[in-house]
């Protein structure tokens, strides 16, 4: 296995491991938003990693040869790398959207801890004020 | 000549760019933008409804043809659903329209009018990625109306709710984006018709795990049990148009994406019962839970939220069963629950108005003496959802209970009639107390947008009940969409 | 306070997320990783590959798919931020009231001096990256978050700046309301929403090519940019 694939293989396994975990047992909601985070970048790294294919240069040219000197045709999978732009814009504003809604239920509640969320999966203890 | 149906999302997104220009120099003006697009939108959709007839009406976008470019593939069935999604937006912003209060006001009309096009494109787009994407613009439309408060106060709930769907929405749509990234490696391509072609290509472990994905994803959209845990807080703590369009429009627009994903595309390649059997165990087990939950729900608003979720229930256990007249069946359950909905969660807003905390039972006491046409209004939804003739619903659920029987599906039909009979118990006792006497004198206001959006979706519900032969064709295509793959990709250009 | 983990208690969760991401996984190897899809006969991207220079114009054959093969996609994401940011004002109106902030500590003279400095070459650099998008890495989404990350930088160091919301908003209407016009002209001239009427145009690899990509991702650039200022500024609090 070369390493690439070792390196890219184990980081989707991880981070979509890692994120998926701390959705289900965090109910904090900054740290939710975080394995949101996380996972998302789980999920773009699949994206892009589809469209990848072995010892090819990047899909743009520069006259008649790619970027670095290779010849046209011998480029990755373009549409994967367009998915991903706009995976990664739309990640973005539900990031914000999401940040904006936990301030205010914190000014509403007094707390970022989401009651009734992982579904008895959590291994906070939850805090009582 | 067929209009391009590609201007039924342009016309929105020009919309509401213009509003925060227009907004600068006057915000009245710009309160009736949002109205204008809908009701464009409206005569759109019913151009194409009228003119799809025995095929879909496609659209190419970006100047290449699918599967290089985007399509977009306006079924007959994708037609009635986006018009009806056009008309429960433009049932919750005909009120709203005009006012312009606190900052938020111009743009709780943006935001309905953009979560009914996510809806709407996510309904007629022809590419798995495109629906992803109109995912988005509905989720965060619809979160950001989560978060804007009802008059009365409700205790920060309206926050609660839009923060667990902020974050189950965003987990829902990396779930979806995932599974696509899987199918694009098994099938090198995104255009669902193609992508149909080429099922047999996608290796059987890849296709389980692309639909288990997309079942826990588009079901949390569509309220499906037991991904709906964010549902009773949303619908608790917004305002009436936003459970209108939680219960109109986001879900649905989930369940239609679902089932043809899983009809279409993912269900050839795995093969098997499979994929039509969770989707119809899981449709009953939410029918039953969610009518459950209804009838011991004490805040009506939750109350009809849970209704909600009895009947996403319902309708994905009618398509998933598997037989011609049962996706008939819910097609109709849809129709009668779209147009029904609405009307009581309109009428809950007047009968609680202006009152801080929960809307509970003793509110509506007497409703029907403090306005007679709320009422009506009331007793009459109350009653369509039921499955009281005439209206959609009593035929949808006759045409199932005939396909449960043709079928021999008689677990179907037990669990079918009890659900029902839990319904009947808790609509009954909403019936009950707004013919009551009233114990206040204090009228209640219908103001006249309220009143006529009321009286034409009452209007339409008896129409279908009296007429239902107007859908025979639309009915039958819809049948054939999900019967049938090959009419899809026939349609899809392939 | 202090969190309390008990091990016991998240075995539950971590294995349901290895299970979870082992199936992923196991998916994705059984597609496969970095074998040459593209070279199938059938695939969509062999046009890309082959043909998106004569038939869009571009050299960056990302910039074809986002702007033109895919350009509808596009404009849905552009919506999807231009939500973002008008649902964050419209949040932020309804927040409700916070806790009064300290001041600032007051930032020195190389900082304020420095910013002042870097500022005007960021957006320079923001603007030419969008410009480029058809030609270099890069493009309107890039060259947008480029310029915002400058103005980030400025309200950081100057916390008292307020974000002028209007001409943010402005800018953002004009520029989102240019992309889709664009697209509509396609619709009325060719009959194709977002045709790229004039490919034509310019010879592959000049600054003058590519036909309207280049005007859609400078459309791109300043929505972007001023978007993001917005959320920024908005985070920020204190200018709702």
């Amino acid at each position: 296995m070369e390493v690439t694939e070792l390196v890219v293989y184990g980081s989707i396994l991880l981070l979509a491991a890692v994120g998926i975990w701390g959705i289900l047992s965090r109910r904090n909601l900054i740290k939710l938003i975080l394995s949101l985070t996380i996972l998302e970048t789980a999920v773009n790294l699949l994206l892009v990693s589809v469209g990848y294919i072995s010892g090819r240069s990047a899909p743009i040219v520069n006259g008649d040869t790619g970027l670095d000197g290779s010849p046209i045709g011998e480029i990755v999978d373009p549409l994967p790398q367009a998915l991903v732009l706009t995976a990664i814009v739309i990640g973005l504003a539900t990031t914000a959207i999401a940040l904006i809604v936990a301030v205010g239920y914190y000014r509403s509640t007094g707390t970022l801890e989401l009651k009734s969320w992982s579904y008895g999966l959590t291994n906070e203890k939850e805090v009582r004020k | 000549m067929t209009v391009d149906p590609v201007l039924l999302i342009v016309i929105p997104l020009v919309a509401a760019f213009l509003v925060p220009m227009v907004s600068l120099f006057s915000r009245k003006i710009a309160s009736f933008i949002p109205l204008l697009a809908l009701l464009a939108m409206g005569g759109l959709a019913g151009h194409l409804l009228l003119s799809t007839g025995d095929t879909a009406v496609t659209s190419t976008t970006g100047g290449f043809d699918p599967p290089w470019g985007i399509s977009l593939v306006v079924t007959p069935l994708g037609a009635l659903v986006s018009a009806m999604m056009i008309f429960v937006g433009i049932f919750v912003s005909l009120p709203s329209t005009a006012k312009v209060g606190k900052g938020y006001e111009l743009w709780y009309n943006v935001f309905v009018m953009m979560t009914v096009t996510g809806g709407v494109g996510m309904v007629i787009t022809g590419d798995l990625f495109n629906l992803f994407v109109f995912l988005e613009i509905t989720a965060i439309g619809a979160t950001v109306l989560a978060v804007l408060p009802r008059d009365g106060e409700t205790k920060g709930l309206n926050w609660r709710g839009a923060a667990s769907y902020a974050i189950i929405s965003s987990v829902a749509s990396f779930l979806i984006l995932a599974a696509i990234a899987l199918l694009y490696g098994a099938t090198s391509t995104l255009n669902m018709a193609q992508m149909a072609q080429r099922a047999g290509d996608i290796p059987s472990f890849v296709a389980g795990t692309a639909f288990l994905l997309m079942f826990v994803g588009f079901g949390i959209e569509a309220e499906i049990f037991p991904l709906n845990g964010w549902a009773p807080d949303v619908y608790r703590g917004s305002r009436w148009g936003t459970a209108s369009i939680f219960s109109g429009v986001v879900g649905k627009a989930g369940l239609i994406a679902l089932l043809r994903i899983a009809f279409i595309i993912l269900g050839p390649a795995i093969g098997g019962t499979f994929p039509a059997d969770l989707l119809m165990w899981a449709g009953l087990a939410t029918f039953i839970v969610g009518e459950a939950a209804a009838f011991t729900s004490k805040d009506l608003y939750r109350m009809l939220g849970f209704s909600s979720i009895g009947a996403y229930g319902l309708i994905l256990a009618a398509f998933a069963s598997g037989s011609e007249m049962a996706i008939q069946a819910g097609v109709l359950l849809m129709l009668g629950h779209m147009l029904a909905k609405p009307i009581l969660f309109s009428m809950i807003d007047r009968a609680g108005a202006g009152k801080r905390g929960d809307v509970t039972l003793s509110d509506l006491e007497g409703l029907g003496r403090r306005s007679t046409m709320s009422g009506v209004l009331f007793v009459g939804a109350a009653l369509a959802m039921l499955g009281m003739p005439p209206s959609p619903t009593f035929w949808g659920k006759v045409m199932l209970f005939s396909s449960a029987g043709t079928e021999g599906q008689w677990a179907l039909a037990v669990i079918v009639a009890f659900g029902t009979l839990l319904e009947a118990g808790y609509m009954g006792r909403l019936i009950w107390k707004v013919m009551s006497p009233a114990k206040e004198e204090r009228k209640v206001e219908l103001p006249v947008l309220r009143l006529l959006p009321g009286l034409v979706a009452l209007g339409l519900i008896m129409l279908i009940g009296i007429q239902p032969a107007l859908l025979n064709d639309v009915l039958d295509r819809a049948a054939e969409e999900f019967m049938d793959r090959l009419n899809y990709i026939d349609w899809g250009g392939f | 306070m202090m969190e309390r983990y008990d091990i016991h208690r998240s075995i539950p969760a971590i294995l349901l997320a290895l299970m979870v991401a082992a199936t992923i996984f196991y998916a994705f190897v059984e597609v496969g990783f970095g074998e040459p899809e593209v070279d199938k006969e059938d695939s969509v991207s062999n046009r890309f590959i082959s043909n998106s220079t004569q038939e869009t114009g571009s050299s960056n054959f990302v910039t074809a798919v986002v702007v033109n093969y895919r350009g509808f996609d596009t404009l849905g994401e552009v919506t999807v931020l231009f939500l973002a940011s008008a649902g964050m004002g419209a949040i932020v109106s309804a927040l409700p009231a916070g806790d009064k902030r300290k001041r600032p500590i007051p930032p020195s003279l190389i900082l304020t001096a420095g910013t002042r400095l870097v500022l005007p070459l960021i957006i320079l650099f923001g603007a030419y990256v969008f410009v480029h998008g058809h030609l270099s890495p890069g493009g309107g989404f890039q060259g947008g978050v480029i310029i915002a990350s400058g103005l980030l930088l400025y309200i950081v160091i100057f916390p008292e700046w307020k974000a002028p919301h209007k001409a943010l908003a402005l800018s953002e209407s004009l520029a989102g309301l240019s992309f889709a016009g664009i697209g509509i002209i396609g619709l009325a001239v060719g009959g194709i929403f977002l045709d790229n009427v004039i490919s034509g145009l310019g010879e592959a690899g000049m600054l003058v090519s590519a036909g309207l990509i280049p005007l859609i991702y400078i459309a791109i650039g300043i929505k972007v940019g001023a978007e993001m200022t917005g959320l920024v500024a908005r985070m920020k609090g204190g200018d709702a």
